[in-house]
């Protein structure tokens, strides 16, 4: 990080939330790699390696959250950092932590995705928040983000509660200029105080929740005063907007657009839940109209209207909108415009539209085709689903693919096939599959394979795998292991041979697992290996019970980086090349679709990019023709 | 209209009535075979495609008349069209040759007189039979014995037939055999690798591959299985040797594991062959022979005068029972088809059912 | 091109309304470090910044967009208001006129790297690739001017075609259209980027400026 001539650095809002997990004094982070999240445990990682600070990558966001809270009893400060789905993932945990109370300072760090931008679903984590009963807080720009963090541990310790700081997306990979603050001096020594357990039990649940209340009231008093709510515009407006988050910027930027600061106030809360009463009926009484600004469920939005309820006989009525008016989207991320469209609605006047432009634009965009995501030349994946959508094919029964999340879920699109039929969460491929694989007394005929990467294998897939071997499923399921948690930037996991910092690491195997279940395991290269993998996977889906193939090849875009891999290329023999005619059709470059082969439609013959391929050799085992061959080339 | 693989797909290939002859097989990347299956992999947008040409199931060329093709692919008689009839068995026994070793004596007599460069049959590999191409009569000889199921012979053809400058001989089973014509026909007398000698082998149905692992609670390696034979009735049995053991598999659970595409088949006695083989009801050791075409009757002579082949008359009575359990199959492929038919309206389906106005018994 | 852009949409003093850039192309292509240069040259200097992008699955060949604004005054969301882009640099012709189509206005200046990548559609022979020359002439139809920068070639003459970006912001510097001069982005080199690579992107970022330059006359 460095400096610029107004002390500032431009950090964007995971380095911010980092820096806010040092300021606050942690000692302990664990996390699991998610979009947007992951960035924060990345960057703690490297620049906090020379503090007597432990930084791990957990094996899921459940043992995440467990682990950091074994070092908050033991009276450290610790934070937990995941994406909104994390929280599902260590919803019971924490709903029980809750419950007990924490000792050390505990903030557990979430990043939302609305769009959802990159994640598989929207969800909002404040909700989550108030059913686990966890205080929330949501920052509105990296510098507060770094600054609430850090107060979030007072408030976690002072009032024993674990504590929730929300981020989103463009807040999390946005940057803006921050000042920094002192990283303190670690001071405690790690010790759990035996006289004092942490029960969450039936014997003392009743007991347990009225405190577990008596905390977050305190919390909420400690709310009222926070400088992380505010106001600004006049005393009392014609329209007051009440917003969180990212979405303060947003309402401020409309209001500024459409020229209506002196009619428009805008309130941030900052401080979510449990919202401070006294200071929403102070900014309750602003105005008559009100509209809230929120990302992404009416979270605010009832709260507000709860309020507004109680109060009512004293300040009449109000004209609340947001979503429930339909002002604001129910769904998809928002923008400033969205803000200035629904400000217009409500107060008249609008944004000046070039309609000219925005016509002509419309009509061109319509005709500019989308860009598909696909697997990056030599990702192994593309082979292996080659070979499993080869095997289901010659199978012959309609047979499909169950999977999650991870690189390889692209396979339910063009690049994988579309072979990948289920998908859900972490681990829900062979959950799903365990499923399938009884019905057969029920007339289910179709075959299924389950995938799952090798990081999901270890986060998520062993209760799933172990059912499907306990109840006699009939499932293949196939670990693809690719070395590393690739999709959200290539972090260390058990199976990794290195450590988060990049160390050298004994990889825990999953053919190791499976066979000490008693599943019987084989293991290949998917690419080297294409065609016997095809026949090892119709073999098995001929099989009855759990058959598991592990399809083991380092992840081709982590070889780039580490410039690990061969430096071999391969190349199309012009004269041998078939191209667009019976017999071939195009078809490396049209049906298998690596990046890396490309078609020359002047020539009519296939040939590959140099500076791009990979050299993993894909397509000189697929070509027919033999056309294709691996040469020694390249720096 | 488009002839290519999304048609023979839609109409074959994807279906339980592929045979896995392997014709479509071999010729290009998109149609792959493993033991006794036949897959499309990925579209091609090829219009006019040899795959579904050569495909025993696709019909004759349309728009010509009687193209000559019988079997699946048109009705020519009870057998088929056919210049002559007999019966013959090698003239050399030794262990191995199970139904008279006709087949190999006169393949090995196509070798020797230059009528072939290469036999391209059937042996049993590890999981299964194994299509191969023989140069040398050791290679041939090690191929003899029925397999009671199949391997899609026709995709080693096919590779075969690319690189190859010489002439070939196959042995096939009857869908086979069929594919193995209209690719003769096809590419007519110069192209390279031409078919040069085609002999069927009659064929009531097949078992699948891994039918047999069911049926004998494994699967038979190379060279696990001996004789495989049925009895005529009453006996109700498929008699099969296992390393020497002989057991007695009831023919009702054998016949569940029929590959579902013999059920709608017309062709028992491979009506597209120059010669096609089978057995002599009560003569062991001997094969019926129906020869059909010139190709087929110069090698049979030839073969006789030279020893190869000891030959005797077919008698009436087993000819008009040939002929019955020839019918028989159409008329029991009929009745499947129109079942079948019903629900899946195939085109191979449709044909099938119409050649029931054709047959006058 | 002038240097007069800025002040004239913007007011003298102040910039009241942020200063919007977007940076369109594809995963792979250098996005982020562009932005950061340009982004850290402008906080040195005293604005406001804000930049925003969207990671994820932009490295298995999706379109990457990266705002950066600048502005004095209160925090602002890094999301460039559609309608409101002041300067559009493409790396890539497909994403460039998407993201002007998107964003833009009849007064967004564009500076435009045209070598087409292929997004796996065109490679899976689902649709042609659409001809450049119609990209860069729709471009023209939206905003004016646009500027072609040959950044691809130059980069590749260089050896380097992942300078391919530094190219690019060389050329933006040439281009007078910020109120920091090219000392002032060059500089942000050195700060952010690794001892290893910095000579040769150095090199690069020359002969973006050139190529501005020469493109101008």
């Amino acid at each position: 990080m460095k400096e610029t001539t107004k002390n500032q650095v431009l950090l964007m809002g995971n380095e911010a939330l980092a820096r806010g997990i040092l300021e606050g004094g942690a000692s302990f982070v664990a996390g699991y790699p998610g979009n947007p999240s992951s960035e924060i445990i990345a960057t703690l990682l490297q620049t906090a390696a020379d503090l007597p600070v432990h930084v791990e990558w957990s094996t899921n966001e459940m043992v995440a959250a467990e682990a950091a809270a074994g070092a908050s009893f033991a009276g450290l400060r610790a934070a937990a950092v995941m994406k909104e789905n994390g929280v599902n993932v260590c919803a019971d945990f924490l709903a029980t932590l809750a419950v007990t109370g924490v000792r050390g300072g505990y903030v557990v760090v979430v990043c939302d995705d609305p769009g959802p931008l990159t994640s598989s679903n929207e969800g909002d984590a404040r909700l989550l928040a108030q059913a686990l009963e966890i205080p929330i807080m949501e920052a509105s720009t990296p510098q507060e983000a770094k600054d609430m963090t850090r107060w979030a541990f007072q408030v976690s310790e002072e009032r024993s509660t674990p504590v929730m700081v929300r981020s989103v997306s463009r807040l999390s990979h946005g940057r803006a200029g921050v000042e920094l603050g002192v990283i303190p001096e670690p001071s405690r020594s790690a010790e759990f105080d035996t006289e004092h357990p942490l029960l969450c039990l039936p014997s003392v649940a009743a007991i347990s929740h009225p405190l577990a209340h008596d905390r977050l009231r305190a919390v909420q008093k400690d709310f009222e005063d926070s400088i992380f709510n505010d106001y600004e515009g006049s005393d009392a407006p014609e329209l007051l907007v009440i917003s969180s988050g990212l979405s303060v910027l947003y309402a401020r930027e409309a209001v500024s657009t459409l020229g209506m600061g002196d009619r428009v106030g805008i309130a941030k809360i900052g401080t979510v839940w449990p919202l401070p009463e006294g200071r929403l009926g102070d900014v309750l009484r602003r105005s008559k109209r009100i509209l809230v600004v929120e990302q992404i469920e009416p979270f605010l939005e009832e709260k507000v209207r709860a309020r507004h309820s109680d109060l009512a006989g004293e300040l009449g009525d109000r004209d609340i909108y947001g979503r429930r008016s339909g002002h604001i989207p129910e769904t998809g991320d928002i923008s400033a415009n969205t803000v200035a469209d629904a400000l217009a609605a409500i107060m008249g006047g609008g944004r000046r539209l070039n309609a000219t432009f925005a016509e002509a634009a419309s009509e061109i965009k319509e005709d500019l085709p989308l860009r598909d995501i696909s697997f990056c030349r030599g990702c192994p994946h593309r082979a292996s689903f080659w070979a499993i959508r080869t095997a289901l094919e010659l199978d012959g029964r309609n047979g499909f693919v169950a999977g999650d999340i991870g690189c390889y879920g692209l396979a339910a699109g063009p690049t994988g096939y579309q072979q990948i039929k289920v998908v859900h969460c972490m681990g829900s491929g062979i959950g799903n599959a365990s499923g399938f694989g009884v019905l057969r007394d029920m007339g289910m005929e179709q075959p299924v394979v389950a995938v799952a990467g090798d990081s999901t294998f270890f986060a998520s897939c062993l209760p799933g795998l172990i059912n499907a071997r306990n109840n006699g499923a009939d499932v293949v399921f196939v670990v693809l292991d690719n070395s590393v948690t690739a999709m959200t930037g290539f972090q260390s996991h058990p199976g990794s041979s290195f450590g988060p910092r990049g160390e050298p690491q004994e990889p825990l195997r999953p053919e190791t697992v499976c066979r000490a279940l008693g599943v019987e395991t084989s293991v290949y290269d998917p690419v080297a290996d294409v065609k016997r993998v095809s026949e090892a996977v119709y073999d098995r889906l001929q099989r009855p019970g759990v058959q598991a193939l592990v399809l083991r090849r380092t992840c081709s875009t982590y070889e780039d980086r580490m410039r690990m891999g061969s430096s071999a290329v391969a190349q199309v023999d012009q004269e041998i090349c078939v191209g667009e005619t019976c017999g071939c059709d195009r078809f490396c470059t049209r049906v298998v679709g690596c990046p890396g082969n490309r078609w020359d439609a002047e020539k009519g013959k296939a040939y590959i990019d140099p500076d791009f391929c990979n050299g993993c050799g894909l397509c000189v085992e697929l070509c027919s023709w033999d056309a294709i061959s691996l040469t020694e080339g390249g720096e | 209209m488009e002839r290519g693989l999304g048609r023979l797909k839609k109409e074959v290939l994807s279906h339980w009535l592929c045979t896995a002859c392997g014709a479509c097989a071999g010729l290009c990347p998109y149609i792959v075979t493993l033991e006794d299956r036949v897959a499309g992999v990925g579209e091609c947008r090829e219009s006019d495609g040899d795959c579904f040409r050569f495909c025993p199931r696709t019909g004759p060329v349309e728009g010509e008349g009687d193209s000559g093709l019988h079997g699946d692919a048109g009705y020519g008689g009870p057998v088929g069209s056919y210049e002559s009839t007999g019966i013959a068995r090698s003239g050399r026994r030794s262990d191995g040759f199970q139904y008279g070793g006709a087949v190999t004596a006169l393949m090995i007599r196509a070798l020797r007189d230059g009528v072939i460069d290469a036999a391209v049959l059937t042996t049993m590999g590890k999981t299964g039979p194994k299509t191969i191409t023989a140069t040398t009569e050791e290679e041939i000889r090690a191929c003899a014995g029925s397999k009671y199921a199949v391997a899609p012979t026709v995709s080693e053809v096919n590779r075969v037939r690319r690189g190859f400058g010489g002439r070939l001989g196959v042995v096939a089973l009857p869908c086979q055999v069929t594919a193995l014509r209209k690719i003769s026909e096809a590419e007519g007398q110069e192209a390279s690798g031409t078919i040069a000698l085609i002999v069927g082998l009659f064929c009531t149905w097949a078992l699948t591959q891994r039918g047999w692992g069911a049926l004998l609670g494994e699967e038979p390696g190379p060279d696990d299985l001996g004789r495989v034979d049925i009895p005529p009735p009453p006996a109700d049995v498929m008699e099969v040797d296992l390393r020497g053991e002989r057991l007695s598999l009831p023919l009702r659970e054998v016949k569940e594991h029929i590959r579902p595409a013999c059920r709608v088949c017309l062709d028992m006695t491979a009506e597209n062959a120059d010669i096609s083989v089978g057995t002599v009801e009560g003569r062991e050791g001997w094969s019926t022979l129906v020869i059909r075409t010139k190709v087929g009757r110069e090698l049979v002579e030839r073969a006789g005068s030279q020893g190869d082949l000891e030959r005797e008359e077919l008698d009436q009575e087993r000819w008009r029972h040939l002929q019955d359990a020839s019918l028989g199959k159409k008329e029991r492929a009929i009745a499947s088809a129109e079942v079948e038919g019903d629900m899946e309206p195939l085109p191979f389906l449709l044909a099938v059912s119409r050649v029931k106005e054709q047959i006058q018994r | 091109m002038g240097g007069s852009t800025v002040s004239e949409t913007q007011g003298e003093a102040g910039l009241e309304r942020p200063f919007n850039l977007i940076i369109a192309g594809v995963g792979g292509q250098g996005n982020v470090l562009a932005i950061r240069l340009l982004g850290s040259a402008l906080l040195a200097q005293g604005y406001e910044v804000a930049v925003g992008e969207v990671y994820g699955l932009a490295q298995r060949g999706g379109s990457v967009a990266s705002h950066l604004r600048f502005w004095k005054g209160a925090p602002r969301p890094p999301k460039v208001p559609e309608g409101q882009l002041d300067i559009l640099l493409g790396f890539e012709p497909l994403e460039a006129l998407r993201l002007l189509t998107q964003y833009g206005n009849p007064g967004t200046a564009v500076l435009v790297n045209a070598d087409p990548v292929l997004p796996i559609g065109a490679l899976l022979g689902k649709f042609d690739y659409p001809d450049v020359s119609k990209l860069l002439e729709r471009m023209r139809g939206l905003a004016q001017p646009v500027v072609t920068v040959d950044a691809g070639s130059v980069s590749r003459e260089l050896g380097v075609p992942q300078a391919m970006n530094t190219v690019m912001v060389g050329a933006l510097a040439g281009s007078e259209l910020l109120p920091i001069s090219a000392a002032d982005l060059e500089a942000q080199i050195d700060l952010l980027m690794n001892e290893r690579v910095r000579n040769v992107n150095h090199e690069a970022f020359a002969a973006g400026v050139r190529a501005a330059v020469k493109a101008a006359d």
